[in-house]
């Protein structure tokens, strides 16, 4: 069932039983976590924003919260050194783990917070700093489908006029089509990945279901606005005629000229594109590139596509994508050449859980490590990359982990768990007793 | 309980019912490593006589005990058995029942070990089916697995094969697992945790990465050993600890560390005591220390001399550590360092296996080590982190051996077979590398990433029928190598069935990439054959033979073009009947039993030596892959289902400004595509017919509406068409072909490019009535009439010799026949005039020109373009696409790589430095060193079939053609796997009748963009590789008998109801017959 179809059963439902919820009633709340899928951090690595997908449809509406660092670093360094903090629990199962009600986590900043519509996928961050610390967030949101932008100005996040905080998205913060122009084209369903990159002032949508990339022109001082919109990159599988663009990323997003990797559901293959800007000023448009197959993983036993996230080393010479046939960890060099191009060399690989969901690398002092979470398994994997990769620890995070990010300099991970409302909080300090361990466990579970 | 596992065993042994069915259940669980153990009746002799008074046990022991109840026998004769163990029965003595080959699976992710069985017989009598999956818990439900750590990495068996020894990466110890009890299903798993300490006592509490096992005692009769009544395990294992930089020779009875070695910095070895420390990484948490971090080991005890050896790999250091080890397996003191070519700094060793000794070459159809004329050599294969295997030896030369030696300089026989076996890498005498070679080591075809690699030897089969020097009759030393991609190839070590040296009367009997120690195995039957048949003994030559091909598409014999060349032509762009004035490739004459005719010198009907000069590096050639030469073709060939060097169309913006028109790509895609100046850019638009889906949104595919030319629109946003139509026009109306001032990897410089006549002789035009005859020459080249008819037809248009700054300078002055205009309707279709003035009535003085610079309003969308050659012939591959050497230089400027080897080339243009007589006619090698031109020109013997006309007239005779000879002036061309001729880059015109050669034209070549020769190259090398599927091999292991069992740690996940997913397999392949498979799953 797509998400426009639960939204619609939702409201049926709400219909037949007669509901009389106020509207207060079904306001979700700004100081918990529900179903919450997307997470990204701040380039200064002070705040973490989660976007709560709303996936049973309890709320009218779905949210992005806002969360302190430096508060979940006090409350692991609290815990650790001095003992458990008021309001928390240690874990009865894990010895290192606290856990912590969101309430607590969010005290600070859950009017910082915006509601969104539902089932929120993603979460990208551009960074729009202008010395006070702004950013905008990018996020595809599939119930409508539209995608939402919203800026931080330093203080909370903003999507409307007003000083209301945990306020609802205007719709000039949503984008449905194509110059925010009804008459023109509406964008596909299933938006999924987001990207966003900082110095092209640019953000790409990848779509689920059909195989579309949505490209959204985002000026740093301006409003954001899709401009472009290229449908049928991906074939579909012809074994079953499933199709989609699913994980994206870019190579260099903090130089001009960003090259950007799009991975397929359906094709093994990966499509590059950049954003041509005409010099009269006309809305960017993306240009196609070239592109690799992944036929060097399981290709000889006729399984190689289905790929779910990617992401690139902070240098951008290395491509790090997890494909589900076969449940892979592909490694790719994706340094200059001679010839001044990105190789685009596979250069390694090493088993995966099944159901991968999404990838971060980060160096937390030791070189690169990569974190991809299991949504099945309820697993994290962490690759060393060294070598042709292996695996450095298979971590039990909670049900249904779906996406994670990494705050190197706090020397945190975290990874939001979609079935059980929580966020685990991982430390990935070289050295550290507790090194890729749940340290805090922020929310309370939702029981099966 | 025991005996009803052997008899299981031997049961399933012996039933001969090889069907597979999905199963219901997965036995196997992602492994990753494997062990192996023998385990069944013992008499207790500690190594003695036997008497009929000694106790019988049923217990571990040494997989010799194995190895010799499977060593090779009669279908009839009795199983041997080892010293000792003879049946007494007779004599009273207790019956010694038999033993059988256990294999102990590790699974890494549950952190488990599975136990597969099978019967003791020799490899010749194995069968599918005959390895058995146990269970380890009879008292759970489906077949268990048996629970021995967290995340385990390795498995060993120890010295007494009594105890299968596990490294756990997730605890950071080992663990110990009874082997008796794991198989009696009596007493209970026992699985002991071993904790490693050092010389202190101080637990090393590390994450191992790797680890391999003293060898096994070959003394059968011991009970298990035993402390206090408890059996312990014995002897040492090597544990590789990267993150101290340490393998450490752990002590199994006591868990503590009595040797090791240490890797400083650098990788050097140093041989240390027990008094080590390492990082805590499962307790209080510690950093890894930096420095080399071995990852990957080998112990092997040599069968011949008995030496020991362990060697290591790190997988950030290029070199590889090779420790000689004493009886005890401790370090004898003697180590020494293998350094790999490694020109980035960046090489890492992922994997790697030591051989046994081998004594190399030899063609006796059996392995004779001690007879062998190359001596005694050992290897290491190491897969290392550029995607290649590389190869030392460690033995006699001590060097890494370069496996990419240019098999066009071993042909002389000069090298012996001591000299071929390892070519020292960078050593004077060790002949080129060959072009294109990534490094120094073996590479896989289709750049697949190895993973894993180990050796087996295979002895001949006595009454073995099978033909001699069959791909699939190993009998020899080979190195299985895995790969990522799920392919298992076979790597020929020494092979004892195939001659060692190449055969200069016979040049196709023996390629010599196929006689060449660690070169990947070939799967195609008889390289050497002729075209020809044997009747009532007498061998007959055939011309219509284009090779053997079999029923499932594949080939047999040596590389050719499975057909004629083909020359394609765009309609309407020359007359048919007159195609054979076009450049071609050179042909010869075959006179068979069968025809008589013109052959392609790629056939394979070609003369034995012409095909072996044509093809001089049978591995450099893909298995199959259409080649086009194609007059300024793509420089990219890629489709949707290809990727080799770019799109055909691309994607860029047009920047105009004063310094001209900026074509950029921020991919960088134009070094690395091959563009050269002079090179052209055609300009796509988009494509009317696709309504507007070449464009962005907001944009219209947009055709002025005086455009002749078909398919080409331009991208302009919706409000903007009209008014730009006007202004755009000239570049809207144009064919949009520009010529590149200047490439750099980002962005090229273009030109507006002059129409210009393709009759402008190649040294120049003298004059403008030159460049008005030869206009008329080329339009009469598109009719069908014979010269003498065709006086009529004449070109429209005005030429004017000019010289001409937008085309590669040629000749004295560049001087060009360019089309004159005065206005744009003087000009050719797709061509605009520029600089024309109507006014002046006498002489036109405006050019035509392919396109035009616009303004830049009319190129403000994206712009699709093609990268095409100037005026050469552009050679690519389906699967190799267009070989270059361009390279960006430190500005960013496209050029060819000054030191980049002379075959690597992808064109061909009509004229060229001329061949070196001196030079060597397959490498091109010159005498006093270095290439001669590549291409060059030449002239050659060509074999033409003319038309036969009846005397005085252009009518065909009854006999309608003739096979003539000439010498005809030749383009040589050389890649990195065949060399041609292109013959008649120019025509001299017909006099009266077509194709009469008649005409007195000089250097008047007749090509025109898009004329294209085309062939199929098949017969390339096709490697040899195991039939077995794995979606991720991890590793490859030796097993008892000499079997190759592929460790698939990798889930299949099925999309049909017939075929299960699984978690991982394991394949056991016997080496005397690749396609006898036994799949674990």
């Amino acid at each position: 069932m797509t998400p426009a179809q639960l939204v619609a059963l939702g409201a049926l439902g709400a219909a037949l039983a007669g509901c009389t919820a106020s509207a207060e009633d079904v306001r979700p709340p700004d100081d918990r976590l529900f179903f919450p899928t997307g997470v990204a951090v701040s380039p200064n690595q002070k705040l973490l924003f989660v976007t709560n997908a709303n996936s049973d449809l309890t709320f009218d509406s779905g949210s992005v919260a806002v969360f302190d660092v430096n508060v979940i670093n006090q409350l692991v360094t609290e815990w650790q050194t001095v003992g458990v903090p008021a309001g928390c629990t240690p874990d009865s199962d894990y010895t290192e783990t606290l856990n912590c009600e969101a309430p607590l986590v969010l005290d600070t900043t859950r009017q910082s917070g915006v509601r969104i519509g539902n089932f929120a996928t993603d979460i990208a961050v551009q960074d729009r700093d202008d010395g006070g610390g702004e950013l905008r967030l990018v996020v595809p949101t599939r119930g409508d489908p539209s995608i939402t932008w919203v800026d931080w100005t330093g203080e909370r996040l903003q999507c409307r006029d007003g000083s209301e905080g945990h306020a609802l998205c205007d719709d000039d913060h949503r984008l449905s089509f194509v110059l925010n122009d009804d008459d023109l084209v509406s964008i596909p369903e299933e938006p999924f990945g987001v990207f966003a990159d900082t110095k092209g002032e640019f953000a790409i949508v990848t779509h689920l279901t059909t195989g579309a990339v949505t490209l959204i022109d985002s000026p740093r001082n301006g409003n954001a606005v899709i401009t472009d919109i290229v449908t049928g990159v991906f074939a579909p599988d012809p074994s079953n005629g499933v199709r989609g663009a699913t994980s994206v990323a870019g190579r260099t997003p903090q130089m001009p000229g960003d090259i950007i990797y799009v991975g397929s559901r359906s094709e093994d293959r990966v499509q590059t594109f950049t954003v041509g800007r005409p010099v009269n000023g006309a809305p960017p448009f993306l240009l196609t590139g070239s592109y690799f197959f992944l036929d060097a993983v399981g290709a000889n036993n006729g399984q190689s596509n289905d790929t779910r996230g990617m992401a690139f080393s902070g240098s951008g010479d290395r491509l790090y994508l997890v494909n589900r046939r076969p449940p892979s960890l592909q490694i790719f060099d994706t340094s200059l050449g001679p010839t001044g191009f990105p190789k685009n060399d596979p250069i390694g690989a090493t088993d995966l859980c099944r159901q991968a969901s999404t990838v971060t690398v980060a160096n937390s002092g030791d070189g690169d490590r990569v974190y991809v979470t299991c949504f099945q398994d309820g697993q994290l994997y962490i690759i060393n990359p060294q070598g042709q990769g292996s695996v450095d620890d298979i971590v039990t995070v909670g049900r249904g982990p779906y996406s994670v990010v990494a705050a190197p300099d706090a020397k945190k991970l975290f990874v939001t768990n979609f079935l059980e409302d929580t966020i685990a909080v991982l430390d990935i300090e070289p050295g550290s007793p507790t090194r890729n361990r749940v340290v805090l466990r922020i929310g309370e579970r939702r029981t099966p | 309980m025991k005996r009803l596992a052997l008899v299981g065993v031997l049961a399933a042994a012996a039933c001969g019912d090889t069907s597979s069915n999905p199963p219901l259940q997965l036995n196997l669980d992602r492994p990753v490593d494997i062990t192996f153990a023998c385990y069944g009746g013992l008499r207790i002799t500690n190594g003695g006589e036997a008497n009929p008074g000694q106790p019988v046990e049923t217990t571990a022991q040494p997989v010799e005990a194995c190895n010799i109840r499977s060593g090779p026998r009669e279908t009839a004769a009795p199983v041997p058995v080892p010293f000792g163990q003879e049946d007494l029965t007779a004599m009273g003595g207790a019956p010694v029942i038999g033993a059988a080959w256990y294999a102990f699976i590790l699974q890494s992710a549950p952190g488990t070990v599975a136990i597969a069985a099978w019967g003791t017989k020799p490899a010749i009598a194995f069968q599918n089916g005959d390895v058995d999956v146990l269970d380890a818990d009879r008292l759970t439900p489906g077949k268990n697995s048996i629970s021995v750590g967290e995340d385990p990495i390795a498995i060993a068996t120890d010295r007494a094969g009594c105890k299968a020894i596990t490294a756990n990466a997730g605890s950071c110890d080992l663990s110990v697992l009874d082997i008796n009890d794991a198989l009696d299903q009596v007493t209970g798993v026992d699985v002991q945790r071993l904790v490693v300490t050092n010389a202190s006592g101080v637990p090393i509490r590390s994450k191992p990465a790797a680890m391999v096992a003293e060898p096994m005692t070959t003394t059968i009769g011991n009970s298990c050993p035993a402390v206090d009544g408890k059996r312990v395990a014995s002897g040492l294992v090597y544990v590789a600890y990267p993150s101290c930089n340490l393998v450490a020779g752990i002590d199994l009875a006591t868990g503590q560390i009595v040797t090791g070695v240490q890797l400083d910095a650098d990788g050097d070895p140093t041989i240390v005591t027990g008094a080590v420390s390492c990082p805590d990484e499962c307790g209080d948490g510690a950093a890894a220390l930096p420095g080399a971090r071995p990852t990957t080991l080998d112990l092997e005890q040599d069968p011949r001399s008995g030496s020991r050896r362990l060697v290591i790999g790190a997988e950030n250091s290029r070199k590889l550590s090779v420790i000689d080890l004493d009886l005890d397996s401790r370090p004898s003191g003697v180590t020494q360092v293998i350094e790999l070519e490694d020109p980035t700094g960046t090489l890492g060793v992922t994997a790697l296996a030591l051989s046994p000794v081998i004594g190399m070459g030899g063609e006796s159809h059996d392995i004779d080590d001690d007879n062998a004329p190359g001596g005694d050599f050992q290897f290491v294969y190491a897969v290392a982190t550029d995607g290649t295997v590389r190869v030392a030896d460690v033995l006699i030369v001590n060097t890494e051996c370069d496996t990419q030696v240019d098999p066009r300089f071993l042909r002389d026989g000069s090298f012996t077979a001591r000299d071929l076996s390892c070519f020292s890498v960078g050593v004077l005498g060790t002949p080129p590398r060959r072009p294109g070679a990534r490094g120094p080591g073996i590479e896989l075809v289709g750049d697949v990433i190895p993973t894993s690699v180990d050796f087996v030897r295979s002895r001949a089969i006595e009454g073995d029928t099978r033909a001699e020097q069959l791909p699939g009759k190993l009998i020899g030393t080979f190195a299985i190598v895995t790969a990522l991609n799920g392919a298992t190839f076979v790597v020929n070590v020494d092979d004892d069935d195939y001659p060692d040296q190449f055969d200069p009367a016979r040049p196709l009997a023996v390629p010599v990439p196929l006689s060449l120690p660690h070169g990947l195995r070939d799967a195609v039957v008889d390289r050497g054959r002729l075209a020809t048949q044997v009747v009532d003994g007498e061998t007959q030559k055939l011309c219509e033979f284009n090779g053997p091909t079999l029923s499932n598409g594949g080939v047999e014999g040596g590389p050719r073009a499975a057909t004629s060349p083909s020359r394609n032509v765009a309609q309407g762009a020359y007359a048919l009947e007159k195609l054979t004035q076009l450049p071609g490739i050179r042909q010869l004459r075959c006179e068979g039993t069968d025809s008589t005719r013109a052959i392609s010198e790629l056939s394979f009907a070609a003369p034995e030596d012409v095909r072996d000069r044509e093809f001089p590096d049978l591995r450099a050639l893909r298995i199959e892959e259409t080649w086009t030469l194609t007059w300024e073709g793509a420089l990219s060939v890629d489709k949707r289902d290809s990727a080799v060097d770019g799109p055909v169309v691309r994607e860029g913006m047009l920047f105009v400004d004063q310094s001209g028109m900026h074509l950029r790509d921020q991919t960088r895609p134009y070094c690395d595509a091959g563009v050269e100046p002079f090179d052209v850019v055609q300009m796509r638009g988009c494509d009317p017919a696709l309504g507007n889906s070449d464009c962005p949104l907001t944009y219209r595919c947009y055709v002025h509406p005086t455009s002749q030319v078909q398919g080409l629109g331009a991208c302009i946003r919706e409000n903007e068409a009209e008014r730009l139509a006007d202004a755009c026009k000239d570049f809207l109306t144009s064919i949009r072909r520009y010529t590149v001032a200047r490439a750099e990897s980002g962005e090229v410089l273009l030109m507006p490019r002059r129409h210009e006549l393709r009759t402008t002789p190649i040294d120049g035009c003298t004059d403008d009535a030159q460049c008005e005859a030869l206009g008329d020459y080329a339009a009469r080249t598109q009719t069908t009439r014979h010269p003498i008819d065709d006086q009529a037809t004449v070109d429209p248009h005005q030429w004017v010799c000019r010289a001409d700054p937008t085309r590669k300078p040629r000749g004295t002055g560049n001087r060009r026949c360019n089309m004159a205009c005065d206005i744009s309707s003087d000009c050719a279709t797709g061509t605009v005039c520029a600089g024309g003035n109507p006014m002046t009535a006498e002489t036109k003085e405006g050019l035509c020109m392919e396109g035009i610079t616009p303004a830049q309003s009319c190129v403000n969308a994206p712009q699709r373009y093609e990268l095409r050659a100037g005026e050469a012939f552009l050679v690519a591959g389906t699967r190799s696409g267009y070989v270059h050497s361009t390279i960006a230089d430190a500005t960013g400027a496209c050029r060819r790589d000054p030191t980049a080897h002379p075959l690597l080339t992808g064109r061909i243009p009509l004229t060229a430095p001329p061949c070196d007589p001196t030079a060597d006619p397959i490498s091109g090698r010159l005498p006093g060193g270095g290439y001669e031109p590549n291409p060059c020109s030449t002239t050659v013997s060509q074999t033409d079939v003319i038309p036969n006309y009846q005397p005085d007239t252009c009518t065909l005779a009854t006999v309608p053609s003739n096979l003539v000879e000439r010498q005809a002036p030749a383009i040589q061309f050389r890649n990195r796997g065949m060399n041609l001729n292109i013959v008649d880059p120019y025509y001299p015109g017909d006099n009266r009748c077509i194709a009469d050669r008649g005409g007195t034209l000089a250097n008047v070549p007749v090509v025109f963009p898009g004329y294209q020769l085309t062939f199929r190259q098949t017969g390339g090398f096709t490697p040899l590789v195991v039939p077995v599927s794995p979606s991720m091999p991890t590793k490859v292991v030796r097993g008892p008998t000499q079997s190759i069992w592929v460790i698939d740690e990798g889930d299949f996940l099925s999309t049909s109801i017939a075929q299960p997913s699984t978690r991982g397999k394991v394949f056991r392949v016997e080496v005397h017959a690749l396609g006898l498979v036994n799949t674990l799953e």
